[in-house]
């Protein structure tokens, strides 16, 4: 894994690898910090590339609200599939308008807000199938 | 105008422009700026009056947390009301969270537009400035103002760009961890 973190405006690129098969070295600009890999008690050992290809794939079930607000619009309704890239939702907090895509093709479960509604940080919005 | 400023005659919204550049592979801080806007709009669709004159642009910003962006869009009203303040003998009055008066009628609003997809934030935030703007329709002209007006001269809009836009990056900088 390779990426980028911004600390105080200040960038730091970070390597993730293997190092042989018992060591994993987190890179963090020059400098380097080795670790044992940590043997899971069930199953075998991930690598890193596995692990990071599991985060990726991993579908989220619910849409929250990652921050209070009014829902402007609604764009699909019960039992709708959707496409990944189509747009869900817009919803207005303070003066932002917060257009929400759906990340993968899926179905929608359940809507449960309409357009006018606040709604709370965290509240769920949407239930996919 | 400074590097990563991109000048239009005329555009319908600066930050319709911004979010097509971004699906482009934009660089964050790209600024899109347009001599007059066909259809500039803030929050619900409400128009904005964007004849030439006026100083019209969109700021892309790097992917940031959206409790950031949100307050990034309270400060931007800040960093155009301290460029005011610091270039001209105006003393700007922020209506918040978005909007900047003088004297008691606005002058500028502001339009945050985050387009998100899962943890994928990308962010554009549209600033309107009446800067050199002699008249106003009848249904603004109670409410609506420019900076012309006020002063009774003509101001440099690539130098209010320029210093909004400083502002701005130093208090991203700022809040963003």
């Amino acid at each position: 894994m390779d990426f980028d973190i911004k600390i105080k405006g200040k960038i730091y690129n970070i390597r993730i690898f293997e190092k042989g098969s018992d060591k994993v070295s987190v890179k963090v600009g020059e400098r380097s910090f080795d670790f044992d890999k940590v043997k899971k008690e069930t199953g075998k050992n991930k690598n890193v590339s596995e692990f990071a290809k599991q985060q990726k794939v991993q579908l989220k079930k619910e849409l929250k609200a990652a921050i209070a607000g009014e829902v402007s619009e609604v764009y699909v309704k019960d039992g709708d599939n959707i496409k990944a890239g189509q747009k869900i939702l817009t919803l207005l907090a303070m003066k932002m308008e917060n257009e929400i895509f759906s990340e993968t093709d899926g179905k929608i479960k359940k809507v449960l807000i309409r357009p006018n509604k606040t709604v709370r940080e965290g509240e769920i919005l949407v239930i996919f199938e | 105008m400074k590097k990563g400023v991109i000048e239009f005659e005329e555009l319908p919204s600066t930050n319709l422009e911004a979010r097509k550049m971004i699906e482009q592979g934009c660089e964050p801080w790209t600024v899109v700026v347009a001599k007059k806007q066909g259809s500039g709009h803030g929050t619900r669709g409400k128009d904005w009056f964007s004849p030439e004159g006026g100083l019209y642009f969109s700021v892309i910003l790097p992917p940031a947390n959206i409790k950031d962006l949100q307050i990034l869009t309270l400060l931007s009203a800040f960093a155009v009301a301290s460029a005011i303040k610091e270039e001209f003998d105006l003393e700007p009055m922020i209506k918040l969270p978005n909007d900047v008066f003088v004297n008691g009628k606005k002058f500028c609003g502001i339009l945050t537009e985050n387009v998100i997809k899962g943890n994928d934030i990308n962010s554009v935030i549209g600033i309107g400035i009446d800067t050199n703007i002699d008249y106003f329709p009848d249904e603004l002209s109670r409410i609506a103002t420019s900076v012309s007006n006020e002063l009774g001269v003509a101001v440099d809009n690539d130098k209010i760009v320029e210093k909004v836009i400083e502002n701005m990056r130093y208090y991203f900088n700022e809040i963003t961890i």
